[in-house]
């Protein structure tokens, strides 16, 4: 037998089937499914970093809300925002949820699909808002609340409640 | 491409970039699919292709430090493979027949020697399949083999060995027929 020959003639054949396979490639339909899976995935960074965006302009917009109460609002705590009583009780603030507290600059009529967002904000954000006793959080009480902010589907934020975690 | 190239890449299309996939899919998904292809059939190869990119883009991250984006992906579609493979029941005993002095190639034409030898090699277990496909078709070395089908170097030489062996007994008939037809 001449296994040297033979050997050298099954690699030429070898060979020669890949390079005829060179041309093979999985049909395009498989590329084009990828594809749309790796377009599904930009698009839902890009719906991420869009919430995020407004997460961020939520946070601000409780802020800057936060500060504008306190600083018009420390003389006539008495007059707070209607508040469901059963759900805050003098001294202790036990406070389970406000109603929606309408934000300064809300006056732009909501549209529909608005979104809630819920937010854990300072518990200082509820002094801001004659909800809670200046001296401070109860004892034992968290440091951090809820805040669910209504977003509007412009992004805007409308109204906030504050919920007791 | 070097690894970190195509690292960044992965990392790109990961992030949801048309063109690092589309740069990706050219460069790599042919020798996927021809790998597939000859250790599964048409019908998986396209399957294989897609499960091997999607855990690109959605599995478990690409580290350029373990090797090459090349051999990852073999890796990938090999498991893929191998589960296909043990579903159906692919692996079968060896059948050698006794080897000859014939030279199965002397009498058949390039064309026919191409069709009778993919045939052969599909005929093949897939454990000798897969050292053809790795070590003569995709031309790679023993070690690059050794890594991607977890065995040491030696039992990919032993395998390619009788995985050769195979080839040629299965490709005997070939020649006696054509020699029939011509005779």
């Amino acid at each position: 037998m001449d296994s040297q020959r033979e050997g050298s003639r099954l690699t030429d054949a070898l060979r020669a089937v890949a390079a005829d396979d060179g041309a093979l490639s999985a049909s395009p339909s498989v590329e084009q499914q990828l594809l749309a899976e790796v377009r599904s995935v930009a698009r839902r960074r890009r719906r991420r970093a869009a919430l995020s965006t407004i997460g961020a302009a939520v946070v601000l917009a409780v802020a800057a809300a936060a500060s504008w109460t306190m600083s018009r609002a420390t003389p006539s705590r008495a007059a707070a925002p209607p508040v469901n009583q059963s759900s805050v009780r003098s001294g202790a603030a036990m406070l389970q949820a406000t109603p929606f507290l309408p934000l300064p600059y809300s006056g732009v009529p909501m549209s529909e699909g608005a979104q809630l967002v819920r937010l854990e904000v300072p518990r200082s954000a509820l002094v801001s808002f004659g909800l809670a006793p200046v001296d401070g959080a109860p004892a034992g009480a968290s440091e951090t609340i809820f805040a669910d902010v209504l977003v509007g589907e412009d992004g805007l934020a409308r109204a906030v409640r504050f919920v007791q975690p | 491409m070097d690894p970190a190239g195509d690292a960044r890449l992965v990392d790109a299309m990961r992030r949801g970039d048309e063109a690092a996939f589309g740069q990706l899919y050219a460069a790599h998904h042919p020798a996927i699919y021809r790998y597939a292809l000859r250790m599964c059939g048409a019908a998986a190869a396209d399957d294989v292709v897609q499960e091997t990119f999607t855990a690109l883009l959605q599995g478990a991250r690409y580290d350029p430090a373990r090797g090459t984006l090349a051999a990852y992906l073999f890796g990938v579609a090999r498991h893929h493979i191998l589960k296909r493979l043990s579903i159906t029941g692919q692996e079968s005993p060896l059948d050698v027949d006794p080897l000859d002095d014939a030279t199965p190639f002397d009498d058949v034409s390039r064309g026919q020697t191409v069709d009778s030898v993919r045939a052969a090699i599909d005929a093949l277990p897939p454990v000798y399949r897969e050292a053809i496909v790795f070590c003569e078709l995709h031309e790679m070395d023993y070690a690059a083999a050794a890594a991607l089908m977890q065995v040491p170097i030696g039992t990919v030489r032993s395998r390619l060995h009788r995985a050769k062996a195979l080839l040629c007994a299965r490709l005997a008939p070939a020649r006696v027929q054509v020699k029939v037809r011509h005779g």
